[in-house]
Order: structure tokens, then C-alpha cells, then sequence
């Protein structure tokens, strides 16, 4: 067996950060992922024979099988049961990885190399700074020069404007809300999508080539399927929308330092008690997803990046010393779905256009930020995505109140099926709250419920009153722009509290990490993903924040154990 | 290849209720014309609910089926239920039934493991059943029409999914030309920083 400085779990949007960052350093670094590797020579069935262990070289990635993965179907990528992008195993004949819900809600999260961010938007926006000065034990300008390090290298710019984007930027206008030009978001108003996407390639407009000739070329086209997994450029490392399977896994393995091994799903964490550092990690156990073997690994320094849930999942099943903040403090941005219908003579005068077309242009374009509330994503997605989300998923069925200008409530029939005939003239708009951190939303165990790697994870999460009071001021702001925009109808669609998509701070910095992202309790074990986040970051994305955390967190790896 | 899925009669009985309920076969108001859409059954839905339910942690479609029947029991008024009851009722009763369940305004302690004072799993079931349906419906799901039932690895779009048409949706792109300039660009912003 090789020997590694630093072994990673988890190849998400945390954990390929890191990598990269301790492999342009020179370290010897495993990264350790539970799902499959899409677009590598060396599981050209990823998804039905266990291929290879590892890999290790920029050459293994191919643009071509990866393209044949990533096809573009709502269905076959974003089934939560047997999709290509669901929490599981690659073999998707075998059932989801389980988790056991206190409350109503489901996780929406995915394994593979790349980890969610397979199927995230983009959004790469910096945390409001009134949530992070005070509140954490870092400031918002100790962050700035990390964000910047992020924005540069995935890169991040800001979206262009489509038909549904200048929709909706003329809907808050009219609704009196200004243009926010900054990355540094201190009051309320509305800004394009600071986006981990391409910009456009120059010549999408010219008809000289076609649109599949541009999907083969360098930058996004607007093909609309950032959900459901993009494959468009002309190599693995240069597609469109910047997950880390295409961003920081490239280049990690440019360094010639990193070994990636997919299909192997880590379920302990091995310490020892030493005479100067006290309890300290020194290694991993975990199981190969194929054939079910179990193997010890070795490092110097151990970096859990499994994401918010997994790793406070780790931490228990490890035994690992006690504190009562592991797993506490979840919060998931309380999200809500607002939707849109306009007519189309309407919009002609409006954008120009006879509809509102939301397959085109990335997934979220836009959106309105609200320090102290929370934030609010302006979406267009694949129509089985949108008739689950802004009509099927909520916790009442319809009604429509006197006094209320809009349908609360899930849709069924006939009107469902009015609702749906809309769907190119439909604008959503996702809530995304600035939810509190209590002590009593969890993440834990349950000792009667074990899968093949031990007890499963039990989520508990109750919003408090002053969560469900921002949600409802910002679905309200939400339902203002819709009207302003134009809308004739718009469907509320009051989703249960537990949608876990952004799901943060399990782990938080100050409470089980120190300043540095290593455990207060035990040395030499750093958490870099979304469970470190000392809050929601004011309803602000996640992603970015995780990640410009991991370029720090790497650096302190190397200057305090190398 | 042979699909693997084996369901009793009155389980597939109860799904097509469900499917019936949630999407049935409509006159709806387009345009202002009224137009014929299929529902859910037509693309065999209640197929892909029962697929789904038996690929969760532990199968559990049979379960759900009694789960449907116990509910109507305790929700609409009849003598004794069987097998397969839920999918004799009317639509208004079914869903009347599904909401009975939602609000969980049946015996909990009755119910076949492992709902049985299960509230949470209760309702995220219920959820499943709008979800997928309206899901299965509008996705690319019925497309793969004789493939529907292999293992997903296996299946092949083999036609134009109904759910696209019924929703505009042109099926995946290459990409679109409607690009129309920047309301921000980054390099502004760093201008900005740097005066």
C-alpha cells in the first residue's frame, strides 16, 4: 500500500478543493469518494461494473464517456431513487444509502466524484458579511482574499441575461428594488447569478456554427440543464457549468500528486492516544461499494469533506470524544418554491419574446438578496423538475383566499395540467431564508437503524418563529416582483420545512472546529464542507464559502504538520 | 431482457388509483380551447410509483398498498375494506383519503410496519406519491416505453415523451441563442475595488 500525507473523504464541493490546494503544495494526497467517477477511463461503466480502484492522471479523464453519462434527462440524472445523480451507490440496482427522517422533508444530495455539486446551480455567491463578523469566529474580511482565490480559479462571472432574466429584472425595478453591483452584499435588491459557470463562447450568436458544434467548444451555451448535469465543452476540465468533477478534481491530478478512489465509502475514523498531541486521527477504515471489502488506510492528517450530514455521521460511528455541538445546529435555508404564469401577449411588450422560456439560459440566472432575510433564486428548470417543485411538493392542497392575490398549495389534475401547458411561460423563484441556528436541529444517529456501514444518519429539523417570519416577509417579496413582472397567476407552494438541499453547519467552526478547521478535540483532523459554516451565511449559497474555506484550511494543513 | 418486478393484482390495483388521482385523463383549458390529455395510467405511471417504491431502502410497495386501503377504511364510510379497496372509490375519495393520510387522521398504531407509528415516514410517503407522479409524468420517463422496466442502466429513450409535449418542452439542447449581454461583469466590479 502507497503511502499518503493527507487522506480526504469526500470529493465534493469541499473536499476536490483541498486536494487540488495539498497537491499544488506537494503533498501525497487519497481522496476518498463513496459514489461513482462519471467521464474516467477506468470505469467506462460506471454505473454497472466496479472498474478499477483508483486513479491518479489527468489522461484518465475522458470527455467522451462523460458526455455519454451526463445525457441531459431529467429522469435518468435526477431521479432521487435510481438516478444517476442520487445519494447511493454506483450500482443503481441497489437501493439509496438510508436516512431516517424525525420530520417531514427529504436530503437531495449526490455521490460521485463531484459530489452535489454535480447538480448544484452554479451560484457562487459570498456570504452577507452581517452574518459572518461577530457571529463567527473569522471575519468577513479574513475571508475576502479566500473568495477571491475561489472567484478566480473556477472561475466565477456573472450570468448573462436571458429572456427570463430580463423578465424578472423588470419585475423588480417595477417593484421598486434597486441593482446590487457588488460582490459584497450589505442591503437588499437584485443582481445577476454570480455564477462557478463559463461565460457564453463569442460566437453563440453567429450562425456559422451550430449548436452542436458550440457544445464542443469552450463556454456555456444556454442549453438550460445546469440541474440536470452539464456536459457541454470541449474537454472534462473545460465544461461550462464548474463542478468539481471538471474544476478542482483536473487539477488535482495536474499536480501528479493526487489519487482519487471512487466506490469506497469511508465508515470510521482511526485514532490514537499520543503522548504530546493527546487523541489524534491517523487513518480511515472503509468499503470498497463493489465488493463489499474493507481496508485501513494511513495519513498524517485525516480531512472529513462528506458533507454536512455524512460527517457528523462519521464522527459518532467513530466514537469520537464527545461534544455537544457535533451534529447540532443544522440549518437548511428553509426553502419555499414561488411560481409565475404569464401570458404571452404580455411578455411579447415586456421581453420581446412569447415566452418566458425556462429551459433556456442557466438553471438560476439571477437573484435578490436580503441581508437579514435571506436570499431569493430566480430559476427556470426541465419541466418534471418544475411540476415536482412548484406544484406537487408541499404540505397542503390548493386554495386560493379571498383577500390573497395567489394559490397556496400543491395542484393536482386538471388544474396541475393547466398549470403545466404554461410551463414556457412559468418563472420560479426559490426562497432561500436566512434560518436560526438552534441547538435542537440534528443530525445524529439512530443505533436501531444500520446500513452496511454502520447506523444511518437521523435528521431532525424544526424552523424557529423567527425562520418561518423571514420565509414569509421573502415569499412575499417574491410574489410582489412576480406581480410587478406581469404574472396572471402565481402558485405558492408551501414546501415542507425539512427540504434539505443546502444543508449547513453540523460542524461548526467555534463550536467543533477551531479557527483552523481542525476538531477541538482531536488533532490533526480537519472538516472542510458545508458542516463548518458557523451558520446559513444569511441565506446566501453555500458553496463558495466552503470552498474559499478549503483553500485555507489547506494552507493550514501544510504550515502546521508539514 | 425481463423486467424483475413482481406485484400482486390489487397493489398494482391501488397504484393506478393513485396515479388516477393525482393525473387522470382530462379535457383542460389551453388558449382558450379545450383540449384531450392522457393521464397518467395511459403512460403506464402507476409502473414507475411501484419501480420507485420497491428501489427505497426496503421495498415497500406492498406495504403501501395496505397502507391505502387502511386509510380509506378509516376515512370514508364502509362496512369492511380488502385488498384493493382504495382503488374502488371515486377520485374525490381517494383523495380525500391521501389527505386523511397526509393530516394523519387514521389509527396510527394499526397501520402495516413500517409505517406503523411512523408519522414522518407517513408523510414523506405521501409526498412521494405527488412527487413522482408529476415527475414520472412530465420527465422522459414514458419514452422509454418497453425499456421501462429494465434496470436503469438499461433503458433507452425509444420516443418522443408525451410529457414534453404536453409541456413545450423541446427535449435536451446543444444550446440557445438567446443571449442577451450582461447586466454586470466581474471585471467591473474589480475596477470598482481598485479606485
Amino acid at each position: 500500500m502507497k503511502n499518503y500525507q493527507v487522506i480526504i473523504i469526500g470529493a465534493g464541493g469541499g473536499g476536490a478543493v483541498v486536494a487540488k490546494e495539498l497537491g499544488e503544495l506537494g503533498l501525497k494526497v487519497l481522496l476518498l469518494e463513496a459514489g461513482p467517477w462519471y467521464g474516467n477511463r477506468k470505469w467506462p461503466f460506471p454505473n454497472t461494473e466496479k472498474g478499477a480502484i483508483s486513479s491518479g492522471e489527468l489522461q484518465d479523464l475522458d470527455i467522451h464517456l462523460f458526455k455519454q453519462t451526463y445525457n441531459k434527462m431529467e429522469n435518468e440524472m435526477n431521479d432521487l431513487i435510481v438516478g444517476k445523480l442520487r445519494w447511493g451507490p454506483a450500482n443503481r440496482d441497489r437501493p439509496l444509502w438510508n436516512r431516517v427522517y424525525e420530520k417531514r422533508g427529504f436530503t437531495w444530495q449526490n455521490s460521485g466524484v463531484g459530489g452535489s455539486t454535480q447538480h448544484y446551480l452554479g451560484n457562487s455567491p459570498r456570504a452577507y458579511p452581517i452574518s459572518i463578523d461577530n457571529q463567527w469566529p473569522i471575519s468577513y474580511r479574513d475571508l475576502i482574499p479566500f473568495y477571491e482565490k475561489a472567484e478566480a480559479e473556477l472561475p466565477v462571472e456573472f450570468a448573462p441575461t436571458t429572456t427570463k432574466e430580463e423578465l424578472y429584472y423588470f419585475g423588480a425595478k417595477k417593484a421598486g428594488w434597486g441593482l446590487l453591483s457588488s460582490l459584497n452584499i450589505t442591503s437588499a435588491g437584485f443582481r445577476p447569478q454570480p455564477n462557478a459557470i463559463l461565460p457564453p463562447n463569442s460566437q453563440l450568436t453567429n450562425r456559422a456554427y451550430s449548436e452542436y458544434e458550440l457544445s464542443w467548444m469552450e463556454g456555456c451555451t444556454l442549453a438550460g440543464h445546469c440541474i440536470n448535469g452539464c456536459p457541454h465543452g470541449p474537454s472534462v476540465d473545460k465544461i461550462a457549468k464548474r463542478s468539481t468533477n471538471v474544476s478542482y478534481t483536473p487539477l488535482a491530478l495536474a499536480t501528479g500528486n493526487v489519487e482519487i478512489m471512487p466506490n469506497t465509502f469511508t465508515y470510521q475514523i482511526i485514532t490514537e492516544n499520543h503522548a504530546k498531541e493527546g487523541i489524534r486521527a491517523i487513518g480511515v477504515k472503509v468499503r470498497n461499494t463493489w465488493t463489499g471489502e474493507n481496508q485501513e488506510l494511513f495519513a498524517d492528517c485525516i480531512v472529513m469533506a462528506a458533507g454536512a450530514i455524512e460527517t457528523p455521521r462519521l464522527w459518532l460511528n467513530s466514537l469520537l470524544p464527545k461534544n455537544e455541538w457535533v451534529g447540532r445546529g443544522l440549518t437548511n435555508h428553509n426553502m419555499d418554491m414561488v411560481t409565475g404564469i404569464f401570458n404571452s401577449i404580455d411578455l411579447n411588450s415586456i421581453v420581446g419574446s412569447h415566452s418566458v422560456r425556462p429551459n433556456v439560459g442557466h438553471t438560476s440566472g439571477a437573484r435578490f438578496d436580503y441581508p437579514g432575510l435571506g436570499s431569493i433564486l430566480v430559476m427556470g428548470i426541465s419541466p418534471g423538475l418544475t411540476s415536482s417543485f412548484s406544484y406537487a411538493l408541499s404540505t397542503v392542497n390548493a386554495s386560493t383566499s379571498g383577500n390573497d392575490n395567489y394559490t397556496k398549495g400543491r395542484m393536482v389534475g386538471k388544474e396541475l395540467m393547466e398549470l403545466m401547458a404554461n410551463y414556457q411561460n412559468t418563472l420560479n423563484m426559490l426562497i432561500v431564508t436566512d434560518d436560526e441556528v438552534v441547538n435542537s436541529n440534528y443530525v445524529s444517529i439512530t443505533p436501531t437503524v444500520s446500513d452496511e456501514h454502520g447506523p444511518v444518519p437521523f435528521i431532525n429539523y424544526v424552523p424557529t418563529s423567527n425562520s418561518l417570519r423571514k420565509k414569509k416577509e421573502l415569499t412575499k417579496v417574491a410574489i410582489d416582483i412576480l406581480r410587478a413582472a406581469g404574472a396572471k397567476k402565481v402558485v405558492h407552494a408551501a414546501w415542507p420545512d425539512g427540504m434539505m438541499i443546502h444543508i449547513m453547519s453540523t460542524m461548526r467552526m467555534g463550536y467543533v472546529v477551531d479557527y483552523n478547521s481542525e476538531a477541538l478535540q482531536v488533532k490533526r483532523l480537519f472538516i472542510s464542507d458545508n458542516s463548518i459554516l458557523s451558520n446559513g451565511l444569511g441565506g446566501a449559497n453555500p458553496t463558495l464559502t466552503t470552498q474559499a474555506l478549503a483553500i485555507r484550511t489547506a494552507s493550514i494543513i501544510y504550515r502546521n504538520y508539514f | 431482457m425481463v423486467s424483475k418486478y413482481k406485484w400482486s393484482y390489487t397493489t398494482q390495483l391501488n397504484f393506478m388509483a393513485i396515479v388516477d388521482a393525482i393525473l387522470p385523463t382530462s379535457l383542460i383549458r389551453c388558449n382558450s380551447n379545450l383540449q384531450f390529455q392522457y393521464g397518467g395510467n395511459d403512460l403506464s405511471l402507476w409502473k414507475y410509483l411501484l419501480i420507485s417504491f420497491d428501489n427505497f431502502t426496503i421495498p415497500l410497495s406492498e406495504q403501501t398498498s395496505q397502507l391505502l386501503d387502511i386509510s380509506a377504511y378509516y376515512t370514508i364510510p364502509t362496512p369492511y375494506t380488502y385488498n384493493g379497496f382504495f382503488s374502488t372509490l371515486s377520485r374525490d375519495a381517494r383523495l380525500k383519503t391521501l389527505t386523511a393520510l397526509e393530516n394523519l387522521q387514521v389509527p396510527l398504531d394499526l397501520l402495516p410496519i413500517p409505517y406503523q407509528n411512523n408519522p414522518s415516514l407517513i408523510k414523506n410517503i405521501v409526498d412521494s406519491f405527488y412527487l413522482l407522479t408529476s415527475f414520472g409524468y412530465y420527465s422522459e420517463w414514458s419514452g422509454y416505453l418497453y425499456t421501462r422496466g429494465y434496470s436503469p442502466s438499461y433503458r433507452k429513450l425509444t420516443c418522443f415523451p408525451l410529457g414534453w409535449v404536453y409541456a413545450g418542452y423541446p427535449g435536451p439542447s446543444y444550446g440557445y441563442r438567446d443571449f442577451r449581454g450582461f447586466l454586470l461583469k466581474m471585471e467591473h466590479l474589480h475596477k470598482e475595488r481598485n479606485h
